[in-house]
């Protein structure tokens, strides 16, 4: 299999862009249109139905402010640990990597251990209405992302400790990590401000 | 050197690695297309059986909520698990890496993982017959609340593993997308510009890109439609005291659903202009033009979505404005039509089985676009909605761009599949039976629908109204049944011809594009210990001053490795 890339690559024309890169940046678009749909999901509920507002009024901002901070924090971390080893510091690009992984998990629990537990139990179910079952269908899609994020820069780390050295996969999971945070920032408002 | 090494390596890889876990893309596209063709045999069994309940329903072959259990499974079978795998992951597969001039796909390892995940889709769309309650009954639009309400239609396991099933196939084909668009753009071979690319390239990567940016809210849609049936939320159903917008599920599904439609036709259409100017001896007409507006369309086709919602109590205004771009988007397609047209005027034809299937569906297809027409406005829809109108219509344009289109596609590649012909007589008898009985059975479905024959009823009989047609719609299910049953002429076709057909030279058509460059069937990796150079544009027919001495030019020629 390798071999077969290896030679099928050998009378490329040149071109700016590897085919690794190019198939990251179309999986990526195609997420962009599966959250797309989501969030015109959420539009269309909030202009449709009464009482959006009062609902979200019962979410965390807190909560959902500081996971904007962790997210956005480890994915400065992420391209940190990119432009490292690039330059060879590998050392502290391995660093940055586990620095991800904390405000990652910080992420996760936060949002599963803490947030939606207190708000189950003061009954805020999926069953309470447009607004709650969204909020929990879509927050939900979006840790699903971050879990398999942090699987993958675990994995990366794992390898990293031993003698394998980042190439394009440390760059492919940080645009796959970018575009996680991306869609938290569309997420945050209008979940947590509205 | 290297890549002979590797050709002789793939020759130990043994026969797991060579048969079913292959990563070389010609395998795959067999496996693609015969998984496709069985499901394609499968669907048409389905609808013999319908339409046998159909003409005699006092037998009772099958219950009310059974019929519409096949009817259903006949349409989500004929579009996800039939025109998806042949349309891409057929043509994808074995025409791009030979017809740009490479060695395998950008990514093999994806490629195979795709055709796998599209494996274990077929296995759960299946297990969906066999499950208590039986396959699922709501029509393959799967509008709710019929989809999210077990109560209406009795159907559980069914609805769950639909959606399940759908969400892999869409995997799968999204693994095989990235595939197809990554490798023209850059795997082409020295001297193939993108202006080069054969048609049914362009094709292919405008399908994969449509599929791409239109799937994604319906996968989204589909686990609300499994949360909703499942764990009790809102987003479709309403109740006392629970809202939900049973319209949001029909535009998530049409949003994806009509480019889904161009996903399923152009790469028959691309299939269809690879064969006219070879058989035509013609260079292909308008190549830019049919490549431009094929992206108009593909564009286009993302803002038309509603016109499926014409009276699902959609805003006027806004019927208005879809109506009017749904009949902006039939200009892009009579370009295209007019230039295949003209690319076969004043040729010398080569009346071979491979065009003949072509040529139907070039016929087919056109019936079917103009029928479109109507649909497409307002007005008229109103009284043609749900009606065999519309079967009528889909059947003329799918029936084309996915059916004849791949019949023609089998035919034609047959050699770099198999490196054999298929019989071409048997093939002429069954283009043209296939043909005369498809006029024969879609046609009155026209008059049927304007008569005011509804889609989805199991019986007709307690319909005074409609008592005068009952025969037409006899002789629909019997010329319907003949159809079915012909096409087992291409089953024998395609196994003998496997088995014992008259063994191909490397370009058995007198065709331009690279894939006949190389031998029949081309080996691992392709090109052995040449490289491809491509010289020329892809479609060089009767040159004024001809190089060889034949009336064409190949597109390009191996070069041996130092």
């Amino acid at each position: 299999m390798a071999h077969a890339q290896a030679h099928s690559l050998e009378h490329v024309e040149p071109t700016n862009i590897g085919p690794p890169k190019l198939g990251m940046w179309l999986f990526l678009s195609g997420e962009v249109v599966l959250f797309g749909g989501v969030i015109m999901t959420i539009v269309l509920f909030r202009i449709s139905f009464p009482g959006w507002k009062e609902a979200s009024e019962h979410t965390n901002p807190i909560i959902g402010s500081v996971n904007t901070f962790n997210l956005l924090t480890s994915s400065m971390l992420v391209a940190l640990a990119h432009k490292m080893s690039a330059t060879g510091n590998h050392g502290l690009s391995k660093l940055c990597i586990l620095g991800c992984l904390a405000f990652g998990i910080l992420f996760l629990v936060l949002k599963w251990a803490i947030e939606w537990p207190v708000e189950i139990m003061k009954g805020y179910t999926i069953h309470e209405g447009p607004f709650w079952q969204l909020y929990y269908a879509a927050t939900g899609l979006h840790a699903v992302h971050v879990l398999i994020g942090l699987i993958a820069f675990t994995v990366i780390l794992i390898l990293y400790m031993g003698k394998w050295r980042p190439n394009f996969t440390l760059e492919a999971t940080a645009l796959y990590w970018h575009f996680v945070d991306i869609v938290w920032l569309f997420l945050w408002p209008l979940f947590y401000l509205s | 050197m290297a890549a002979h090494a590797a050709a002789v390596h793939h020759a130990e890889m043994g026969w797991i690695r060579t048969y079913i876990f292959s990563t070389d893309h010609k395998m795959i596209a067999k496996q693609y297309l015969l998984n496709g063709l069985f499901f394609a045999l499968f669907g048409g069994i389905i609808a013999l059986v319908f339409r046998s309940h159909l003409a005699m329903p006092e037998q009772e072959l099958l219950n009310p909520a059974r019929y519409n259990a096949y009817v259903t499974m006949h349409g989500t079978l004929m579009i996800f698990w039939v025109a998806m795998p042949i349309l891409l992951g057929f043509f994808g597969n074995l025409t791009i890496p030979l017809m740009i001039g490479a060695r395998d796909m950008a990514f093999p390892l994806l490629n195979m993982m795709s055709y796998w995940t599209f494996f274990i889709s077929s296995v759960v769309i299946m297990a969906s017959f066999f499950v208590p309650g039986g396959p699922f009954s709501g029509g393959w639009t799967a509008y709710a609340p019929l989809s999210a309400n077990t109560e209406l239609t009795g159907v559980n396991w069914g609805i769950n593993l639909w959606a399940v099933g759908l969400a892999l196939e869409f995997t799968a084909v999204l693994m095989g997308g990235i595939n197809f668009i990554v490798t023209p753009f850059v795997l082409r071979a020295r001297g193939m510009s993108l202006m080069r690319l054969p048609i049914v390239v362009w094709m292919v990567v405008i399908a994969s890109l449509l599929f791409m940016m239109s799937v994604g809210p319906l996968i989204a849609g589909t686990f609300m439609l499994l949360f909703d049936k499942n764990v009790g939320t809102h987003f479709y159903l309403v109740s006392a005291d629970k809202v939900g917008d049973p319209l949001l599920w029909q535009h998530l599904f049409w949003f994806f659903g009509h480019p889904e439609v161009y996903v399923i036709l152009i790469p028959g259409l691309g299939v269809i202009s690879e064969i006219f100017p070879a058989a035509a001896r013609k260079p292909l007409h308008g190549y830019k033009h049919i490549i431009f507006w094929t992206i108009f369309a593909g564009i286009l086709s993302f803002m038309v979505w509603a016109h499926h919602m014409f009276i699902a109590g959609l805003n006027p205004l806004a019927a208005v404005g879809f109506s009017i771009t749904t009949i902006i988007i039939s200009v892009p397609f009579l370009v295209i039509v007019v230039a295949m047209g003209l690319t076969l005027w004043g040729g010398s034809l080569r009346f071979n089985a491979a065009f003949l299937y072509a040529f139907f569906a070039y016929v087919i297809f056109i019936v079917g676009g103009l029928t479109g027409l109507q649909l497409g406005a307002t007005v008229a829809d109103i009284q043609l909605h749900e009606t065999y109108f519309v079967v009528a219509h889909f059947h003329y344009v799918i029936f084309a761009s996915v059916i004849l289109s791949t019949f023609a596609a089998v035919q034609w590649w047959f050699p770099k599949m198999f490196g054999r012909l298929m019989n071409e007589g048997v093939a002429k008898v069954h283009a043209i039976s296939t043909f005369f009985l498809f006029n024969i059975v879609f046609t009155p479905m026209f008059i049927l629908g304007f008569a005011g024959y509804t889609r989805r009823y199991a019986s007709y009989d307690h319909i005074p109204l409609l008592q005068g047609y009952a025969w037409l719609n006899d002789f629909v299910s019997i010329a319907g049944v003949l159809l079915i049953l012909v096409q087992f002429l291409f089953v024998f076709n395609f196994f003998y011809s496997m088995i014992a057909g008259k063994r191909a030279t490397a370009n058995p058509w007198e065709a331009t594009t690279m894939e006949w460059s190389a031998p029949s069937p081309p080996p691992h990796l392709n090109w052995g210990d040449t490289i491809p150079v491509v010289e020329r544009d892809p479609y060089e027919y009767a040159p004024e001053v001809p190089s060889n001495g034949a009336d064409y030019e190949p597109q390009g020629r191996l070069m041996t490795m130092r």
